[in-house]
C-alpha cells in the first residue's frame, strides 16, 4: 500500500500517540492508579471490550471495569492493613493519604510492533514486558519478576486511541532471588497481612486458559500473534475474545 | 544531531522517518521469532535474501564470526535443532522445546540510517534470559545481558538483516549471586560459548572481563554511504589499538 | 493528529521525536563505557540552564553538571582504577573509565512529546538498568539490578537535538539475583537493630537544589510521580520542563 506524504505523517503521529498511551498505562500501574485506567484508555463506546490475563478473560465495560475497581480496593486494603502494621510511621495519615503505599507494580513495554489498519480506523500493537513488581501478599511484602506480552486492539474514538481489547500474558511470574526453573519456596504467611488472603478479584466472564504459565512440562507456546499489515479490522486476527 | 534533516526535502524525510520505525519494528519481530523458536523463518523472513548478500552475511558472538548465510544457517538452526533433539531424547520428552524458554527483548535502540537510504546500521541492549528443561526435572533458568549491534539493507522496499554481533556481558542463573561467580569465566564451560561453536572466523571481539573498555560493538555514528570500516561483520573489526595484555595476564611483574 | 500545524512542521516533529529517541540511547551507551566526556560534550546543552538531577539533588548550570558527571566521575573511575593494577596487572595501559563498571540504564516505555514550535521535546522513560563489573577492589565481580525512571528534556541547538534536563529517579535497588527486595524492605522496617538501606547512586557532587529530590521503593511511601509524563504542548516553559527556569 502506497501512502501520500500526508498519510504517512498522520500514521506516524498515530503511532506515536499509541506508544504513548502505552507509556501512560504503564505509569499509572506504577503510581496504584488502577481506577483511573477504565476512563482514560478503554474504548467507551464499543461494548465488545476484552481484558484477557493468562486463566481467563473479561468482556464487556463492567465486566473489565470491575477487574480495575478491584485492583483499586485491593491497594486499599493493603493501605490500610500497613497503616495498622505501623502506626508510628502511618497512623496519623488518612485513607486518602496513605492510598498508594504498598504495592510497587513496574510493566515496562518494550519491541513495540503496531500496525495501523489502512483505513486509519483501528491499530494493533504487540510489546515485551519484562517486569518487576512488588505486592503485598499474605506473606507480607514480596518482590516478583515476571516475563510475557502485553497485544492490544486499538479503536479511534474521535481524535483519542483507546484500548479495545488487551491480552496480558506472562510466561513467568516467579518470586526474585529464585530461579523459576526449580520449585519455588513461598514465604511463610504473616499474621499482620493474613486478611489478603480473603481478598479475589471478579470472577472471569470466561475462566480459561488462555496462556499457559512456565512449567518444567509446558510446550513451548506461541506469541499473542504479531500484528501484520492489514487493510481493515475485520480482515486481521483479534486479541479479543 | 539534525543536520540531516537540512538535506532532506519534507517527503524525503518522512520517508527516513518511516525506514527507521520499520528497522525497529523488524528487530522487534525478530524478539518474537526468537520467543517462538522459529530461526528458520527468521532467517528466510528477516534476514537478506539476495544471493550477493547472503554470501556476505554474518552473524558474531563474542568468540568470532559465521560468515555467509550457509555458515550461518548450520550454526543457527541446524546444530541448534540437532541439541533440541538431543534433549528431547534426554528428558524423553514429548516434543522439542518443552520446558523451554527464549526472551530476548531488545530495548535501548539507536538506528543510523545512511545519507543514501541504502542501508542502515543500528543497536539494542537485551537483557535477556533463557531456560532450558534438563533431565533432572529442574530447568537452567539463566540472565543473559548482551549488546547487539545491526546491519540493515534494502532490498526491494524491504528492511532485512545483513550483519549481527549479539556481545554477551555476562550470564548468571537465576536465583545465583552473581558474585560469586570466579572473576575469570571458564570459557570452556560457558553455555552460551559452548552453544556458539566454533565460528567460520575464529577471533576474540568482546571480552567482558574489562566490562565495556573493547568497545565492541561500537555505537553506530551518522554516515553517507556502506563501507567495510563501518560495519558489523568481520570487516570492520579493529582490535582495539592500545591492547596488550588478556585477562589473567601480566603476572611477572614482581 | 496534529492538525494544527504545517505538514512540514509535523515531518520535522516527527524527526525530532525520533532523533531524541536516538540522543537518550547515545547517553546509555556512552554511560555504559564511563565515557562521561563524550556524553556531556556531544548530546548535551552548555546553556545556563542545562541541569542534572538524582535522589541527592539538582545540579545547574553547564560548569557544575560537567563537574559532577565528567569531572569527579573520572576521578571515581581513577581511584577505583589506582585499587586494581596490582591485582590486575593486565589493566595497566588501559582507560580506566569503563574498567569501573558498565552502568546500563536500558530505556523502554518512552513517552514522547515534541513541541508545536519544533524548538523542544520531552520525554518519560521508564530505565531497567544493570550496573556491572568484573575486575573489582574486593576481588569479587558484581551486577546490581537498579530500575529507575526518567524525565529528559531536549532543546534544538545549531540544528542539533541536545540534552537540557535530566531527572533521575531510583525506585529498585537490588542484585542479580539472588536478593528480594520487598521482603528485605520489610525485614529491615520490622527489624529494629537494622541499618539504613543503602544509597541507590555513587557520590554527591556540588548541586545548586539540594535532594532528596525523588526516594526510591520503600514499603512505606507512596510510588512517586516525581517525572509526569510530558503532554503536549507548545513550548517549553515552567509549565512544560523537568526543571523550572530560575
Amino acid at each position: 500500500m502506497k501512502y501520500t506524504t500526508k498519510e504517512l505523517v498522520c500514521r506516524w503521529e498515530d503511532q506515536r500517540d499509541i506508544k504513548n498511551l502505552m507509556g501512560k498505562y504503564s505509569n499509572c500501574i506504577i503510581l496504584n492508579r488502577e481506577h483511573q485506567i477504565m476512563p482514560m484508555f478503554w474504548a467507551q463506546r464499543d461494548e465488545n471490550v476484552c481484558l484477557a490475563l493468562n486463566d481467563g478473560y473479561y468482556k464487556g465495560n463492567a465486566a473489565v471495569e470491575a477487574y480495575y475497581s478491584a485492583a483499586y480496593e485491593r491497594n486499599k486494603l493493603v493501605a490500610s492493613l500497613l497503616k495498622k502494621r505501623f502506626p508510628g510511621e502511618l497512623g496519623d495519615m488518612s485513607d486518602e493519604e496513605v492510598y498508594g503505599i504498598g504495592p510497587f507494580k513496574v510493566k515496562p513495554m518494550a519491541c513495540p510492533v503496531i500496525e495501523i489498519a489502512e483505513d486509519g480506523k483501528t491499530a494493533k500493537g504487540l510489546w515485551y514486558c519484562q517486569g518487576a513488581y512488588s505486592e503485598v501478599e499474605a506473606s507480607g511484602p514480596v518482590a516478583h519478576w515476571t516475563w510475557g506480552y502485553f497485544a492490544v486492539d486499538f479503536v479511534r474514538e474521535e481524535d483519542d486511541w483507546k484500548i479495545l481489547h488487551m491480552m496480558h500474558f506472562n510466561d513467568v511470574d516467579a518470586i526474585t532471588g529464585q530461579s523459576w526453573g526449580k520449585p519455588q519456596a513461598a514465604y511463610p504467611d504473616l499474621p499482620e497481612f493474613i486478611e489478603l488472603k480473603n481478598f479475589e478479584y471478579p470472577a472471569y466472564t470466561k475462566t480459561e486458559e488462555l496462556y499457559p504459565i512456565y512449567t518444567l512440562r509446558r510446550s513451548l507456546p506461541k506469541t499473542p500473534g504479531i500484528p501484520e499489515p492489514y487493510r481493515t479490522f475485520s480482515e486481521t486476527f483479534s486479541y479479543g475474545f | 544531531m539534525d543536520k540531516i534533516s537540512r538535506n532532506y526535502s519534507d517527503e524525503e524525510l518522512i520517508t527516513r522517518v518511516w525506514d527507521v520505525e520499520n528497522i525497529k519494528k523488524l528487530v522487534h519481530k525478530r524478539v518474537y521469532y526468537l520467543a517462538e523458536d522459529r530461526r528458520a523463518d527468521e532467517l528466510k523472513e528477516l534476514w537478506v535474501s539476495d544471493p550477493k548478500h547472503q554470501k556476505t552475511a554474518s552473524f558474531g558472538r563474542n568468540w568470532g564470526y559465521y560468515t555467509g548465510m550457509d555458515e550461518i544457517k548450520a550454526y543457527y538452526v541446524d546444530n541448534h535443532n540437532t541439541r533440541l533433539l538431543e534433549q528431547k531424547e534426554l528428558n524423553a520428552a514429548d516434543d522439542l522445546n518443552v520446558g523451554n524458554m527464549y526472551a530476548h527483548p531488545a530495548s535501548t535502540g539507536l538506528v543510523e540510517l545512511a545519507g543514501d537510504g541504502k542501508s542502515a546500521k543500528g543497536m539494542w541492549y537485551c537483557i535477556a534470559q533463557e531456560t532450558t528443561a534438563l533431565a533432572d526435572g529442574t530447568a537452567d533458568a539463566r540472565w543473559i545481558l548482551e549488546k547487539v549491534a545491526v546491519d540493515f539493507l534494502k532490498e526491494d522496499d524491504d528492511w532485512k538483516i545483513w550483519h549481527i554481533v549479539i556481545a554477551m556481558d555476562l550470564n548468571c542463573e537465576a536465583g545465583e549471586a552473581y558474585e560469586k561467580q570466579s572473576v575469570y569465566v571458564d570459557w570452556d564451560n560457558d553455555p552460551v560459548k559452548c552453544e556458539f561453536g566454533v565460528p567460520t572466523i575464529e577471533k576474540l571481539l568482546h571480552d567482558p572481563t574489562f566490562n565495556w573498555w573493547d568497545n565492541y560493538p561500537f555505537m553506530p555514528e551518522p554516515y553517507a554511504s556502506f563501507c567495510d570500516e563501518i560495519s558489523y561483520g568481520p570487516e570492520g573489526f579493529v582490535i582495539t589499538a592500545d591492547k596488550v595484555f588478556a585477562a589473567g595476564e601480566g603476572r611477572n611483574y614482581k | 493528529m496534529k492538525n494544527h500545524l504545517t505538514l512540514s512542521q509535523r515531518i520535522h516533529n516527527a524527526a525530532a521525536s525520533q532523533e531524541v529517541e536516538n540522543v537518550k540511547a547515545r547517553h546509555t551507551y556512552l554511560h555504559g563505557r564511563a565515557d562521561a566526556t563524550s556524553e556531556w560534550a556531544r548530546i548535551w546543552s552548555r546553556s545556563d540552564d542545562c541541569s542534572w538531577a538524582h535522589a541527592f539533588g539538582r545540579m545547574r548550570g553547564f560548569d557544575q553538571v560537567w563537574f559532577g558527571s565528567v569531572t569527579s566521575y573520572d576521578a571515581m573511575a581513577m581511584g577505583n582504577w589506582l585499587e586494581l593494577y596490582k591485582t590486575y596487572p593486565e589493566v595497566g595501559g588501559k582507560d580506566p573509565r569503563p574498567l569501573m563498571e558498565a552502568s546500563v540504564h536500558t530505556l523502554v516505555t518512552d513517552i514522547i512529546e515534541v513541541a508545536d514550535d519544533g524548538q523542544s521535546a520531552r520525554g518519560s522513560f521508564i530505565t531497567p538498568g544493570v550496573i556491572h563489573s568484573v575486575l573489582t577492589a574486593h576481588q569479587e565481580k558484581y551486577c546490581n539490578v537498579l530500575w529507575e525512571r526518567y524525565g529528559s528534556d531536549f532543546v534544538l541547538e545549531d540544528g542539533n537535538w541536545v540534552y537540557l534536563h535530566e531527572h533521575v529517579c531510583p525506585d529498585i535497588l537490588t542484585r542479580l539475583d539472588s536478593l528480594n527486595w520487598a521482603a528485605e524492605d520489610y525485614a529491615r522496617l520490622t527489624d529494629p537493630n537494622a541499618g539504613e538501606a543503602p544509597p541507590p547512586t555513587l557520590g554527591s557532587p556540588p548541586v545548586a537544589d539540594p535532594g532528596p529530590m525523588h526516594t526510591p521503593y520503600s514499603l512505606l511511601s507512596k510510588p512517586q510521580n516525581t517525572v509526569p509524563w510530558p503532554e503536549p504542548y507548545q513550548t517549553m516553559d515552567n509549565n512544560n520542563t523537568y526543571t523550572p527556569f530560575k
